[in-house]
């Protein structure tokens, strides 16, 4: 049976965008959202209330799930949204296993006059504190800040870094855990320490 | 709340259009995003950019600031108003601190902004080199190729006529050391509270059709050139209700023989700053 997404489509998909944007505005922040849904079991909720949030007919997902799994079945079933094979097609990227993370640059980066075509990757992770790990700085951040993302490895990193020198195109990232999420826009400076 | 709109009046797939929007425009400061403006009930020129973005970011527990030319009570103000306390139950304010989301039609505050406010723009050129290049296709290039030269033409022109850089309001501003972006037309007074400021600045433009941002803490840079640095407008006197000389004034003419006074342009500053309080 379809498990059900929001208890209330409107004032719960506005706390998670809310709480969404803040994250964006000030990348490294850890943000949390109360909403609790029940997703099917590789989906954590967090992740499954951020896709309900931003996902519809207009939105083209990559994941790198099998697409007839009860997750995918359930991010159709509730959004609509239309799945590609391409990640350089997806306008989000959902990335459920962080060992089959992938160089960021096969995805959209958007070109140099639209930039905002890029795709928004959306990694579930095994965890998400602020221990000194990487460092981070760029708008949004008043002089540094601290976050430490296991399992994410530093030639991702490095990658990223090199993708988004090609600014204003670039990658922007969200990291999922549990119910917490933080945001890494492209203009954030990674520096692993 | 009456039951015959959806909560804050658009239905929920165009805010989640606008809501991405929103993301991108936070993610590339400055640049102005595309998005699909719903027609609005009000005509364009209103503020329906603006009414779009407050609509898509805000929830029944925020508490909206909506200001005018620095005024809580003139008619746009209380029109928007009037519109979210009707389709969205929300709670009003006009104290500048305890608002969660300030929408503005040509002014920032002159109470500083914190973390976690966000203030909501409306727009009616969003192209800073629209008078320059009118074609689209040619200044999404020219911001895409960072081909700003036209820009500081445009400055020195003004500095050839007037002896000055003679632009008071929608002055440019270069952002993140990027984006050339109209600042909407706020005076260029206000321009330094954009840079660094700990709030989230959304801008919406209804007609056009176009959505930007500046995060908090990030530069926001008037142009101007070595010779001929950016200063601010300044007054001889002073406020006439409150005294202040530190907020931005509005020239009031008080009878046909060209009598005049000084006021702060921002209602709320004042009224505090002359000691009366708030409810």
């Amino acid at each position: 049976m379809m498990q059900k997404g929001f208890d209330s489509e409107v004032f719960d998909s506005q706390a998670v965008f809310r709480s969404l944007l803040l994250a964006m505005a000030n990348p490294g922040t850890i943000a949390a959202t109360d909403i609790n849904i029940s997703c099917p079991p590789r989906l954590q909720s967090g992740a499954g209330a951020l896709l309900l949030t931003l996902l519809d007919f207009e939105t083209v997902l990559w994941t790198d799930m099998d697409t007839d799994t009860p997750e995918m079945q359930w991010l159709h079933f509730h959004t609509g949204t239309r799945l590609t094979h391409a990640p350089n097609r997806a306008g989000f990227a959902l990335f459920t296993d962080s060992e089959k993370l992938m160089d960021p640059s096969r995805f959209n980066p958007g070109t140099v006059a639209s930039p905002d075509i890029s795709t928004t990757l959306v990694f579930q992770t095994r965890g998400m504190d602020q221990e000194h790990h990487l460092r981070l700085t760029g708008p949004g951040i008043e002089k540094e800040t601290f976050i430490h993302l296991p399992g994410i490895t530093t030639a991702f990193w490095e990658n990223r870094a090199i993708m988004n020198q090609a600014y204003p195109a670039g990658i922007d990232m969200i990291f999922v855990h549990a119910r917490r999420f933080t945001a890494l826009p492209r203009t954030t400076k990674v520096g692993v320490c | 709340m009456p039951l015959s709109y959806n909560f804050a009046y658009l239905d929920e797939q165009s805010k989640k259009m606008i809501r991405r929007s929103i993301l991108k425009a936070l993610a590339i400061p400055g640049f102005q995003v595309p998005f699909g403006g719903r027609e609005m009930p009000l005509p364009y020129g209103w503020g329906t950019g603006g009414i779009q973005l407050t609509a898509a970011v805000i929830g029944p527990d925020d508490r909206l600031k909506v200001i005018d030319q620095g005024s809580d009570d003139t008619v746009n103000a209380i029109s928007i108003k009037a519109f979210f306390k009707k389709t969205a139950g929300i709670a009003i304010t006009e104290e500048t601190r305890s608002a969660t989301i300030i929408q503005t039609r040509h002014r920032i505050p002159e109470t500083p902004l914190q973390n976690g406010q966000i203030m909501v723009f409306q727009v009616p050129i969003p192209e800073p080199l629209q008078f320059i290049e009118p074609k689209k296709s040619q200044t999404a290039k020219m911001h895409g190729f960072e081909e700003y030269g036209s820009m500081h033409v445009k400055l020195y022109e003004d500095i050839a006529k007037f002896g000055r850089i003679a632009t008071a309001f929608d002055y440019p501003v270069q952002v993140h050391q990027r984006y050339i972006m109209s600042p909407s037309p706020i005076p260029k007074y206000d321009n330094p509270k954009l840079h660094r400021s700990p709030a989230v600045h959304l801008f919406g433009a209804g007609r056009e059709k176009r959505i930007y941002a500046v995060p908090p803490y990030t530069d926001v840079v008037s142009l101007d050139f070595e010779d001929y640095p950016f200063e601010l407008e300044k007054w001889d006197g002073a406020c006439a209700v409150c005294g202040s000389t530190d907020s931005f004034l509005d020239e009031i003419i008080t009878d046909d023989t060209g009598t005049r006074m000084f006021i702060c342009s921002d209602t709320e500053y004042c009224q505090k700053k002359a000691g009366n309080t708030f409810s």
